[in-house]
């Protein structure tokens, strides 16, 4: 009878919202200092699968070294996954690296890392695969090769996945000169001017200073462990993230810029990216959006200068991009940025114009949305609805108190700031969204006072419910101090949710203290068509404590203030206002728990 | 001990400090709204300059009421918008390298004090006007936020530590000098809040709560009486009130039963926070800082590391080991302007730094190129001028001995293979962990365990932290780049170090420091020649000095700071954070100045050298391989 154990707080939320989806809420409560993955108790199950700077790498002969192993690069940003159709397997798992370093061997720069898993039918769990591929390399784990194929990247960021399962990778942090990518030698070494051969007619034979050829999205095969193509007619921009339609020809694209602008590409042949139309959105334009030829490639090149002048509309940068596959909706975070004002000012008195839903939220702050003191400390998931060509905010950030605001007896529970990873992914043909925090800082209450880790949690939201708020967010996973949450997606077939740690604290316990890629099991199991829950919990009901013994989490039958002693008296932890606490970092033994009240159990820690 | 709950009092002292708190913060968001009315009103230039004055120096006062609580509650925001250093600074994660203008009251301080805020009244205006709107924000944060009474006494003890540190040594009012009414403001305020506690002492503890309000009424009259920024005695005001007082208030939040920030969190912190003293060596906790954790940093790890530190079988030639360039007899430096390459050709890049206190950093090597102390022992290895190998050769040479094959596996019975990356870096880590030193003839007075210092002594301390300014970059009690009260970071400063000490023929030193360490976010302009903060304590062991070495001796040293250092020389350095103006120390200053400095000194326990190093049976060769290298 684990139903009962679902705390109070869950179950006032469960009255109006999607509480009835889960069989076992999968909730946890924050917390904002964990040296480890603060994940959902069982009867999820968890695994780590790739650890950066531990796991060792294939790679191919790259810069005169011979191919070889050596360990993976760090900073993993996004996932994709590639289903296996021909074989068992359940497919390839593509993880982006962030980390910009000199690397003779495995390519310089950021990169890749692919691995195939299947699943282990007896307990759902995943099982990496050892491969051999077509070029010879052996191993589980694959450099993907960019120095020998379209060039190296910068920072891999954000990426895409198209229906078909068709890896794209995007590069943040817009390079601007050579030196900036040579890095003081610590960089990308070899910065002569580079020839694109490519099959994109315009960019073919064209040669461009070595900088230039970064900040493309660029597809990858996951199955070869190689890049494929740079997108040269997707404009040069500082991309976090595309999403592709149902229809696998309409690409959505986000720019990581304030100001980021949104694009769009459609193909000619539906699967076919080398031709086709791309346009950049301005909201008050009748067509919506306006073509910016993508068969001149200086205008590629310099694609911010041609939406400026094509008057396109302004974001505070835009991150990843996600589609909901069951009804077509086009998803995408945006971040958002303290003080934005002075970054898109020149570019407003050259044409391009705000969204309107910035321009209502300077207008509610009495700003001009152009100057220092107009302010988006918290970021937002914006909506695009294909149909009406609109975009809209679909989930706020906060938690934001104006002057008048009650004072908090406690730091709001429910919390999101500056959104970031974002994909939509399919429980029992249900759309799930999942959203991913990469904090800008520690101010204005970002997290709770006095503490400076920039605390990045992951949430889970049901895609069926109407206008969602922060409340209906589900906390799934917190990754441990000093990282990023991003790259979470679920797998296609609904059970697992792959999850990335980056650059998380040196201080951690390994693996804690190298960035990794977890996967969180059971999903499944867990989340149901709705059902009622009926369960009723006892504010008067004596404290209770379950399980008893426990391992990682211990949950209670109601909300309190709770101390922690060993069996000499000695109090070890306190935490207030919780419904469960992490007891996995306890040496196992005898302790006793008491609450607000002064009652007190026994525990045994195994 | 007590788990204190839901307080049956009508008004808890959390009431009384965060009704304190709300109303102060009211006061201090009237007090901007005075100020940007004064900056605002036509008038002429000396009325507006008095009134302007006047204005700032009110509402720093109010600010100083809410400090405590603002900056321990919300640092990020004190330091980006309210009082921060006016020096330009990344924006924190941004997407590209992105450059902030300075906002808020210290470079109000600047302007307003300058010699002609007249001619700047546009740019005071406009900084006016972002302080108001910047300041809303986080007054409608801060009057919902939750408090817990574990914030509020933490933030006491917090700002015990800030006045001494950025109050009273000017740095955070840099041209106005209103230090000491300040610290008389933030005093108070943190008497105020720690006196709301005392009703939950338990009743044995009256002698506590008398200690307390002794100590902190003593500290106002001090305050009230001594109000000159260039004679107030530092030492003294420290020794007396601020430091016993960060033990005291202690002493009353675990006495009444409050949990404190370890009960809370199982993340490491950078203090012990239970710890009474803090110039001591319990004060910092090297576990926050170092890769290495509590559990593994155990007495056979830290003396294999120690034996590897004087090991020369790490180096390719066999003749170099750590101690060559961190000799224990030089303060664990070689006394060298620049070290000795390998097979001594030439010298390496920069000169050696002290790895006494080296763990309490953030960012290591002099451009802050790394995060991770083991960093740094790795880059020495693989470097071809330093030891000229791998982790894997030295993995590899180590064993070939069955001595430290059997020290490894003992230091480290809880892993299989016992020579690996892992247990080689533990090794060293725990050693340089085990090189504290907080035990200086200055500190033992500091803690009152001494009751006599030499009177060039206290003078040197007082113009260290006053005057001369020095304390504003070398924060205790590390005296280096360190920042409290919270020690998250590390700091870089650009100083203008010239390539030779030699006045008659001065130029810039061409080494760009931080600005080309290979961090793609680190590549700002404003970095450029700016180097890390070293440490003080030992100083007067390690002899020669700066990044380069150029100095030969403290006096030097003092002198160019006294000139203003490069650009006060008369080098174009634009970026120069040292302010330039001649500090016009006279000789007795300089001379205290470096008294102090060499009181700093404590080696007690960490120079003596293994006896023997570990025999390699099958390389009789190397059996006879000095203690420490050859050179």
């Amino acid at each position: 009878m684990k139903k009962i154990y679902l705390s109070a707080a869950a179950l006032i939320l469960a009255a109006g919202s999607s509480f009835g989806q889960f069989v076992f809420s999968p909730e946890i409560n924050p917390t904002f200092t964990n040296t480890q993955v603060v994940l959902p108790p069982s009867p999820l199950t968890y695994q780590v699968l790739f650890v950066g700077g531990n796991d060792m790498v294939q790679v191919v002969d790259t810069n005169g070294n011979p191919d070889g192993e050596v360990p993976a690069k760090e900073w993993h940003d996004f996932i994709g996954f590639t289903e296996d159709t021909n074989s068992s397997d359940l497919g390839w798992v593509s993880v982006n690296h962030e980390r910009i370093q000199h690397d003779p061997k495995i390519g310089d720069g950021g990169g890749m890392t692919v691995f195939k898993v299947t699943r282990d039918p007896g307990n759902d769990t995943l099982i990496l695969v050892e491969q051999t591929l077509s070029d010879g390399r052996q191993g589980k784990f694959f450099n993907v090769d960019f120095v020998n194929t379209v060039g190296e990247t910068g920072m891999n960021c954000g990426g895409m996945v198209t229906p078909d399962g068709r890896v794209f990778t995007a590069e943040e942090w817009f390079r601007t000169s050579n030196p900036s990518i040579y890095a003081g030698g610590n960089g990308v070494l070899d910065t002569t001017d580079y020839t694109i051969a490519s099959d994109i007619a315009a960019a073919d034979g064209e040669t461009v200073r070595k900088f230039q050829n970064f900040n493309w999205m660029v597809e990858i095969d996951p199955v070869e462990a190689k890049a494929v193509r740079k997108q040269y007619n997707w404009g040069r921009q500082p991309f976090e993230g595309g999403a592709t339609a149902n229809d696998n020809q309409t690409v959505y694209l986000g720019a990581d810029a304030t100001p980021g602008f949104f694009t769009k590409f459609v193909a000619d042949t539906p699967g076919d990216f080398t031709s086709g139309t791309t346009y950049v959105y301005k909201h008050d334009d009748p067509n919506k959006w306006v073509e910016i030829d993508n068969a001149d490639f200086n205008k590629m090149l310099n694609w911010a200068d041609e939406a400026v002048d094509a008057g396109a509309t302004m974001f505070n940068r835009l991150e990843w991009v996600a589609t909901d596959r069951n009804t077509g909706m086009v998803y995408m975070t945006e971040t958002g940025r303290d003080n934005p004002g002075g970054r898109w000012a020149d570019e407003f008195n050259d044409g391009a114009v705000h969204a309107p839903h910035n321009i209502d939220r300077a207008t509610q702050q009495g700003f001009d949305i152009n100057g220092s003191d107009y302010w988006d400390y918290y970021g937002r998931v914006l909506k695009y609805d294909p149909n009406t060509e609109e975009v809209s905010v679909f989930l706020e950030g906060g938690p934001y108190y104006a002057l008048d605001s009650v004072p908090a007896n406690l730091y709001p529970d429910k919390h999101l700031s500056n959104p970031d990873g974002l994909s939509v992914g399919y429980v029992h043909g249900q759309s799930w969204m999942i959203v991913q925090e990469d904090l800008n800082g520690t101010s204005h209450g970002r997290v709770p006072g006095d503490v400076t880790n920039r605390t990045c949690e992951a949430f889970l939201l049901d895609l069926n419910i109407s206008n969602p708020t922060i409340n209906d967010l589900v906390r799934i996973s917190i990754v441990p101090q000093g990282a990023e949450i991003t790259g979470a997606t679920f797998t296609p077939d609904g059970k697992t949710i792959l999850i990335n740690a980056q650059h998380p604290a040196s201080t951690n316990p390994y693996p804690y203290n190298h960035s990794l890629t977890y996967a969180i099991n059971g999903w499944d199991q867990i989340i149901y068509d709705p059902v009622s829950v009926d369960e009723v919990t006892d504010a008067d009901a004596a404290f209770s404590i379950y399980p008893n013994p426990a391992f990682r989490t211990l949950r209670f039958n109601k909300t309190t203030d709770v101390a922690l002693y060993d069996v000499t008296g000695k109090r070890i932890m306190v935490q207030r206002n919780v419904n469960m606490i992490n007891v996995e970092h306890l040496e196992p033994g005898n302790y006793f728990i008491q609450n607000a009240d002064g009652e007190t159990r026994k525990l045994v820690i195994l | 001990m007590a788990f204190r709950r839901a307080a049956p009092e009508v008004q808890t002292p959390h009431d009384t400090v965060v009704s304190d708190y709300r109303r102060h913060l009211n006061q201090l968001a009237m007090s901007i709204d005075q100020l940007h009315t004064a900056a605002h009103r036509t008038r002429a230039n000396e009325v507006w300059t008095i009134d302007l004055q006047a204005a700032l120096k009110a509402t720093r006062i109010h600010y100083k009421r809410v400090e405590f609580l603002v900056a321990h509650l919300d640092p990020q925001a004190t330091k980006d918008h309210l009082n921060g250093a006016p020096l330009l600074a990344l924006e924190r994660h941004a997407p590209s390298l992105s450059i902030l203008e300075p906002e808020g009251l210290q470079v109000l301080d600047e302007l307003i004090f300058s010699d002609d805020p007249f001619s700047e009244r546009e740019v005071i205006q406009q900084h006016c006007k972002t302080l108001k709107s910047r300041f809303k924000a986080i007054h409608a944060f801060q009057n919902a936020t939750y408090i817990a009474d574990r914030n509020i006494l933490e933030a006491i003890r917090f700002e015990l530590v800030r006045i001494a540190t950025l109050g009273l040594s000017g740095f955070d009012t840099p041209a106005s000098a209103h230090a000491l009414p300040e610290a008389q403001a933030a005093f108070a305020t943190v008497h105020q809040a720690t006196r709301a506690y005392y009703n939950w002492l338990p009743e044995d503890q009256k002698k506590l709560r008398q200690e307390l309000e002794h100590r902190f009424e003593a500290g106002e009259i001090y305050l009230a009486n001594h109000q000159d920024f260039d004679t107030f005695d530092r030492l003294e005001f420290t020794r007396t009130f601020l430091h016993p007082l960060y033990g005291l208030v202690l002493d009353l939040h675990l006495a009444t039963g409050i949990e404190t920030i370890d009960e809370v969190s199982n993340a490491q912190q950078p203090l012990n926070y239970r710890n009474r003293a803090w110039f001591d060596a319990q004060f910092f906790n090297p576990y926050y800082f170092a890769k290495l954790s509590r559990k593994d940093d155990r007495e056979g790890v830290r003396a294999l590391g120690k034996l590897l530190f004087f090991d020369p079988v790490l180096s390719k030639n066999l003749q170099r080991s750590c101690a060559s360039c961190h000799n224990p007899q030089k303060g664990f430096t070689d006394g060298l302007a620049k070290s000795l390459a390998m097979d001594k050709k030439g010298t390496v890049d920069r000169n050696a730094p002290t790895i006494l206190n080296a763990v309490f950093a953030k960012r290591f090597f002099h451009d802050l190129r790394s995060e991770e102390l083991e960093n740094q022992a790795e880059q020495v290895i693989l470097n071809d001028q330093e030891f000229d190998m791998t982790v894997g050769k030295v993995i590899d040479r180590l064993q070939q001995s069955e001595e430290y094959q059997a020290r490894f596996r003992k230091a480290f019975p809880q892993v299989k293979q016992a020579i690996t990356r892992f247990t080689l870096m533990a090794a060293l880590e725990s050693y340089v962990l085990s090189l504290n030193s907080f035990n200086s003839p200055f500190d033992q007075y500091l803690r009152g365990e001494t009751e006599r210092i030499a009177p060039e002594i206290r003078q040197g301390f007082n113009v260290f932290m006053g005057k001369a300014a020095c304390g504003t970059c070398h924060f205790p009690p590390t005296f280096a780049g360190l920042v409290p009260p919270d020690f998250e970071d590390t700091e870089s400063e650009v100083l203008g170090v010239p390539a030779q000490a030699d006045t008659s023929n001065l130029e810039l030193d061409a080494d760009l420091g931080r600005y080309a360490n290979g961090r793609p976010k680190d590549h700002a302009h404003f970095y450029k020649n700016s180097f890390k903060t070293p440490t003080l304590r030992n100083i007067g062991l390690t002899a020669p000095y700066m990044h380069n070495g150029a100095y030969p001796d403290l006096q030097s040293v003092v002198d160019f700071y006294n000139r203003g250092g490069g650009a006060g020389m008369g080098l174009n350095i634009p970026n120069q954070t040292l302010p330039e103006d001649r500090l016009g120390l006279t000789p007795a200053e300089q001379s205290a100045l470096v008294s102090f400095m060499e009181s700093l000194t404590d080696t007690t326990g960490m120079t003596r050298v293994p006896a023997q190093l570990p025999v390699f049976e099958n390389h009789p060769d190397w059996n006879n391989r000095p203690i420490g290298g050859s050179y």
